[in-house]
C-alpha cells in the first residue's frame, strides 16, 4: 500500500478544496440474513428498516434498554441480505452487541464481517470526480444516502463533513489495490484528527469524543433525529421517559471568542457571570474560521443559538451559533 | 422519493404520549433564568417551535416536531428532504411567516436554527 504522508494543513485543505482520502479499515461490519432479518434490525436499531429498498443506506442508533447508545450504524440493504456498518470506535462493542442480540433466534444469521472487508472514504469537493471512475453511471445521478455493486465491491455516496463524499467497502483481498487506485487518482490520506475538525464544522456528532467515551442518551448529543418512536425498539420505553421527564441539559454549538488559541478539554465549564451552565463536549480548531469551536451541553434554559457565554478557565467569551459552523463549498458546486 | 425517510404516516404515539410533559418543558424554554445576549436577537424557543410543526406539517413528516434537533440538517443527513420538499417548506415559510428563501439564501436550508435566524433576520 502506497501511503502517501502529508501533514495535518494539506490533509484539511484536501478534504476542504480537493479531495481527501480516509481509511476506514477499522469499522466494524456484520452481516444479518434470514426470514427474520428486517424484523430484528427493526427491534435492536431506532429506525425501522420495513421500507428500505435495495440500494438504499439507513443511519440508525442502536441502544441499550436504558436508552443509552452503544453506537451510530449504516445499515446497507443489498437483496438478500443487510450489511450493517458501526464507526471504528464503537465497532468492537457493537459488533458484540448485534451477535449477543441474536443468539438462539431461528432464521435468522448475524455474522461478524470486520474481518472480510475494508472501506475507504473519499471526501470533499472533488470526490464526485475520484467516484465517477467506478460507478457504471454519470456520477450525479447517485442519490445521498445510496449504493451499488460494482466490480470491487460496493460504492455509496455518503460522508462525514458536509462534502462530497463516497465509500467503497471491498474485500479485505483488495484492500491496498483499492487505496493505490484512490491515491492514484488524486486523493491523499487523511488521518481521522483532520477529519474530525471537518465532521465538527459540518456538525456531524462525534459520538466517542462527545460522550467523552461515557455511554448517553440521543438527546445528549443531538442524535434523537435517529429515533423513529413508531415502531418498537430496544430503549425505546427509557427514551419516552426520559423524555417525558424534560431534558435538563441540551447540546449546543459555540464558537470561541479571538483569544481562545488552545482547545479546552472536554469537562470545562460554561458560565453565564459566574454561575456554571454546563459543560464543553468536544472542540476543535477550524482552520477555515480561525477560531476554536465546539459542542457543549447546557441547561435547557440557554440551550439556543446567538447567546454569550463564557468558558470558565480560562475566562473567555464563548458564542452560540447555528449549525453548521461553515458551509461546505460542496453546497454551492453541482455534481461534475 | 426515499421511503426510509420519516415520512407520510399518521400522527406519533410519542406525541400523544409526550404532549402535557413535554409542554411544561418548553415553557420553562422560553422563560430562560439567564437570557445574555448580544447583537442579533437569539432563536426564541417559540419560533424554533414553530418551525418544526411547519416542517412536520406540511412536509406530513413522520416525526414528532419537537425531536427535531435545533441544529439538525435538513438536507441529506438529518432529515433527508430533497429540492421538492425544499421548495415546499420554502413555500410554507413564506405563508407562515411572510419571509421569502430565494437561492441566494439556501444556506438558510442548513439546518432548523439557521431558518429560524433567516425568519427572524428579515422579519426584524
Amino acid at each position: 500500500m502506497n501511503r502517501v504522508e502529508t501533514n495535518p494543513t494539506d490533509q484539511y485543505r484536501a478534504l476542504r478544496r480537493g479531495c481527501g482520502l480516509v481509511d476506514y479499515s477499522a469499522v466494524g461490519f456484520v452481516r444479518v440474513s434470514g426470514a427474520v432479518a428486517t424484523d430484528f434490525l427493526g427491534e435492536i436499531c431506532t429506525r425501522s428498516t420495513d421500507f428500505l429498498l435495495e440500494g438504499q443506506i439507513s443511519a440508525a442508533l442502536m441502544l441499550r434498554e436504558n436508552g443509552l447508545i452503544v453506537s451510530e450504524v449504516l445499515i446497507y440493504r443489498s437483496a438478500t441480505d443487510y450489511l450493517v456498518e458501526i464507526w471504528p470506535d464503537q465497532a468492537r462493542v457493537a459488533v458484540d452487541h448485534l451477535l449477543t442480540a441474536a443468539e438462539g433466534v431461528t432464521d435468522l444469521d448475524v455474522t461478524d464481517a470486520s474481518d472480510q472487508y475494508a472501506a475507504y472514504g473519499v471526501e470533499g469537493p472533488a470526490a464526485g470526480r475520484i467516484a465517477a471512475k467506478f460507478l457504471p453511471f454519470p456520477v450525479a445521478s447517485m442519490a445521498y444516502g445510496s449504493f451499488v455493486v460494482t466490480e470491487d465491491g460496493l460504492a455509496a455516496r455518503i460522508g462525514v463533513t458536509g462534502e462530497y463524499g463516497y465509500k467503497f467497502v471491498v474485500p479485505a483481498a483488495k484492500a491496498a489495490d483499492m487505496h493505490d487506485q484512490l491515491v492514484v487518482l488524486g486523493a491523499p490520506d487523511c488521518g481521522r484528527a483532520v477529519l474530525d475538525v471537518c465532521r465538527m464544522e459540518a456538525r456531524y456528532v462525534n459520538l466517542e469524543r462527545e460522550s467523552g467515551g461515557a455511554e448517553v442518551t440521543p438527546f445528549e448529543v443531538g442524535l434523537q433525529w435517529l429515533i423513529d418512536f413508531e415502531h418498537d425498539f430496544v430503549g425505546r420505553e427509557a427514551l419516552l421517559v426520559r423524555w417525558n421527564n424534560g431534558l435538563e441539559r441540551e447540546p449546543v454549538c459555540w464558537v470561541a471568542d479571538e483569544g481562545l488559541v488552545a482547545p479546552p478539554a472536554r469537562g470545562s465549564g460554561v458560565v453565564v457571570d459566574d454561575t456554571e451552565v454546563g459543560m464543553v463536549t468536544h472542540a476543535v480548531h477550524s482552520p477555515s474560521l480561525a477560531r476554536v469551536i465546539g459542542t457543549a451541553l447546557v441547561d435547557s434554559s440557554v440551550a439556543a443559538s446567538g447567546l454569550d457565554l463564557g468558558l470558565a478557565a480560562p475566562k473567555l467569551a464563548i458564542r452560540t451559533i447555528s449549525a453548521p459552523f461553515l458551509v461546505p463549498r460542496s453546497f454551492r458546486m453541482p455534481l461534475a | 422519493m426515499n421511503p426510509t425517510r420519516w415520512h407520510r404516516r399518521p400522527a406519533t404515539p410519542v406525541g400523544r404520549l409526550c404532549s402535557e410533559s413535554h409542554r411544561s418543558h418548553k415553557e420553562r424554554r422560553t422563560c430562560p433564568r439567564a437570557w445574555p445576549r448580544r447583537g442579533a436577537w437569539p432563536p426564541s424557543a417559540a419560533r424554533c417551535s414553530r418551525v418544526k410543526h411547519l416542517l412536520a406539517e406540511r412536509l406530513s413528516l413522520d416525526v414528532e416536531p419537537e425531536l427535531i434537533g435545533d441544529d439538525q440538517p435538513l438536507f441529506g443527513r438529518g432529515l433527508e428532504l430533497d429540492s421538492i420538499d425544499m421548495l415546499e417548506l420554502a413555500m410554507a415559510v413564506e405563508e407562515e411567516f411572510g419571509v421569502t428563501i430565494t437561492d441566494d439564501d439556501a444556506e438558510s436550508l442548513l439546518s432548523l436554527n439557521r431558518l429560524v435566524d433567516h425568519i427572524q433576520a428579515k422579519q426584524s
